[in-house]
């Protein structure tokens, strides 16, 4: 008498089960990455015209280039607290990362009329960054997937 | 406090979906291989035989995942044969736009550098040019393509380049008789030959020689063009085309062959050089060969032909280089004569222009004969019998015919072919018969014959005549073939009734 064992490791079903999830996590893994290698380039010199912010005045420009300070910084309080944590919230396909800040901060997303755009500017991503982030995300989710080890044992 | 400043991201699940099904498949592929080793266990043992159940309902697990993924997959899947669809409509949209242009383009090309090189257009406006291509589009042989009137024109053109347009023309419309496209461009060439050595004949009158001759030469009409070559090598040392021409017509109706002519044509002109140059060595004594040219020194070629015409057969050996048996059809008293009343009959008559005639009416000079052998073989395929010796060669007959038969096709052809074929296996009920009569009759005539219905196991329906209005015995011959087809299929349907009635009182005893 032969015997075999078949042992199945996570399949399909599995799999479809933990997608949405997979996902979501995929989505969450890019927010924080994103927070963490990109955010930091949007103060860097040069992020004004990478990322397409709106001119300052002539006048603070050259105050600013006075004083050695880059894009979106003034003081460098909103910056640091900007790059401490972001959070990721989300659902299926969709996920917000929440920056947490003291409420000092709020004058970046609070600007007066007239005021550049700074929160925009903040989260602004480029063409190649937007791929690399959708690439991540599928990658993530495949490998999200891949991970589970559900194993199932036919006799 | 948490900030209002959102930094969001999203997927398209659809896509991300598709991307997992590729996974999956991975593994439908691996649970597939299992499974036939499984199987393939099974084979040794029946105990294996309780595995099979939960391995079937993997099985059908994986089957549901199918489904669960059908809407992601389905859409990609759609999507993807939806492009690759339009990708081959274009290419194939591409490609034939492509040919049509390159055809166009061709012929129009090629009809304007051959009337340049032969028909001097000089007008700057290009006007008449145009109004020659367009003759050459329209005009000419019903029968052939531009290309094909083009490649007629140039060769025309070639042998004949001082002829005016309209004589061009004149013969390219007469050239179109019952012959291969092969066979009507050296016509063409020949009636332009002809133009040149009878500078004072009409076209008319060529075409009618060039009939002639290509009727008189028979299957050996490939070699006229050599023969032709022949009257012009013996014009080039002052023989007379008209009695040139007269003694190779007189020859090939005695069944000498035209490239024959050629031959003699060039050893005539090498024994003129030998002759003139021949000086007589005191003390040495004259051969025959030496006589032979001694008596033709200085004479003209018309001269010599009439010499040979009573030249004994060691002279015409020596001047001539072959023996007088092979050109005895060319050489005697009266050949000339002879030869010149059938090509003085020839020009007096409407040869070609009766040929073209015959041809318009009829589509191709083909086509009557087809039209005969198709309903005689027709007839007769139904009445032979499946098992006789004759039965392949009839066969044979009537596909060959049936390729004669413009606007024919391949799979019309398959598709008659077939219905004959299932007609005479028409006394055989074996299944293999009826199955060779289904396979034929459903399969090729459903795929082939528009409006096409379906009988008891033999489908009879209205087979298309391709084009009727091109030739109206087109459409006769394929009534013919219908009413023939029906007639065998209704013979089948008659042994395949009997068959079941047998059957079912088989059943009852």
């Amino acid at each position: 008498m032969i015997s075999l064992t078949l042992s199945i490791e996570a399949g399909p079903d599995t799999k479809l089960k933990h997608f949405d999830n997979a996902v979501t996590e995929a989505l969450k893994q890019a927010v924080r990455s994103w927070h963490s290698s990109t955010a930091p380039l949007h103060f860097k010199p040069g992020a004004a015209r990478k990322y397409g912010y709106q001119p300052r005045s002539k006048k603070y420009q050259n105050y600013k280039n006075r004083l050695g300070k880059g894009p979106l910084i003034f003081s460098g309080n909103a910056k640091r607290q900007l790059l401490r944590v972001i959070r990721p919230i989300g659902t299926k396909g969709h996920v917000k990362g929440k920056f947490v800040t003291s409420p000092s901060v709020r004058y970046f997303w609070m600007q007066k009329r007239g005021d550049p755009p700074k929160g925009k500017e903040l989260i602004a991503v480029t063409k190649s960054e937007e791929r690399a982030l959708g690439k991540n995300v599928e990658e993530m989710t495949i490998k999200y997937l891949e991970a589970i080890k559900e194993k199932r044992v036919v006799k | 406090m948490a900030g209002k400043l959102d930094f969001t991201a999203s997927a398209n699940t659809d896509k991300a979906l598709a991307d997992l099904a590729k996974v999956v498949n991975k593994q439908e592929q691996m649970i597939s291989k299992l499974k036939q080793q499984n199987s393939e266990a099974k084979k040794t043992t029946k105990s294996f035989e309780d595995m099979d159940k939960p391995m079937g309902s993997i099985v059908g697990k994986v089957g549901e995942m199918a489904a669960g993924f059908l809407t992601a997959q389905a859409a990609v899947g759609v999507l993807r044969s939806g492009v690759q669809l339009l990708k081959d409509e274009f290419a194939d949209y591409q490609r034939k736009t492509t040919a049509a242009a390159n055809s166009q383009f061709g012929f129009n090309q090629a009809a304007v550098e051959t009337i340049r090189s032969y028909y001097g257009v000089s007008d700057p406006t290009g006007q008449q040019l145009d109004r020659q291509v367009g003759q050459l589009r329209t005009g000419g042989p019903a029968n052939a393509t531009p290309m094909q009137k083009v490649e007629m024109l140039n060769a025309f053109g070639g042998a004949n380049p001082s002829a005016p347009w309209e004589q061009a023309m004149s013969a390219i419309e007469l050239a179109g008789g019952p012959i291969s496209q092969a066979g009507r461009v050296e016509r063409a060439g020949m009636i332009g030959q002809l133009g040149r050595f009878f500078p004072n004949k009409s076209t008319d009158d060529m075409a009618d020689l060039a009939a002639l001759m290509t009727r008189d030469a028979g299957e050996r009409a490939s070699q006229l063009p050599r023969a032709m070559q022949g009257i012009e090598k013996l014009q080039s040392v002052g023989v007379d085309p008209e009695i040139a021409m007269s003694r190779i017509i007189h020859g090939m109706q005695k069944k000498m062959k035209p490239a024959v002519f050629s031959t003699m044509a060039t050893n005539l002109v090498a024994a003129m050089d030998r002759a003139d140059s021949f000086t007589k060595q005191p003390g040495k004594p004259l051969t025959e060969s030496d006589k032979a040219l001694m008596s033709i020194k200085g004479m003209t070629g018309n001269e010599i032909l009439s010499w040979a015409d009573t030249a004994s057969d060691s002279d015409m050996a020596s001047v001539f280089g072959t023996s007088r048996a092979q050109l005895l059809p060319m050489f005697g008293p009266g050949v000339g004569t002879g030869g010149l009343t059938a090509m003085n009959d020839a020009m007096s008559s409407n040869l070609a222009a009766t040929e073209a005639a015959g041809l318009r009416a009829s589509g191709t000079g083909g086509m009557v004969a087809a039209t005969e052998q198709g309903r005689a073989v027709a007839a007769g395929v139904g009445l032979m019998s499946p098992r006789s010796g004759g039965t392949g060669t009839i066969r044979g007959l009537f596909e060959s015919t049936l390729s004669d038969i413009p606007g024919i096709g391949n799979l019309h052809r398959k598709a008659i072919m077939g219905q004959l074929e299932a007609g005479m296996l028409a006394g055989d009920a074996s299944d293999a018969a009826v199955g060779i009569a289904e396979r034929y009759g459903q399969r090729y005539m459903r795929e082939t014959m528009p409006g096409y219905g379906s009988g008891m196991g033999f489908d009879v329906g209205e087979v298309s005549v391709p084009n009727p209005d091109y030739n109206p015995d087109a459409a006769k011959v394929f009534q013919d073939l219908k009413q023939s087809i029906e007639r065998l299929a209704a013979s089948i349907d008659k042994q395949e009734a009997n068959r079941i009635a047998a059957d079912i009182s088989a059943g009852m005893d």
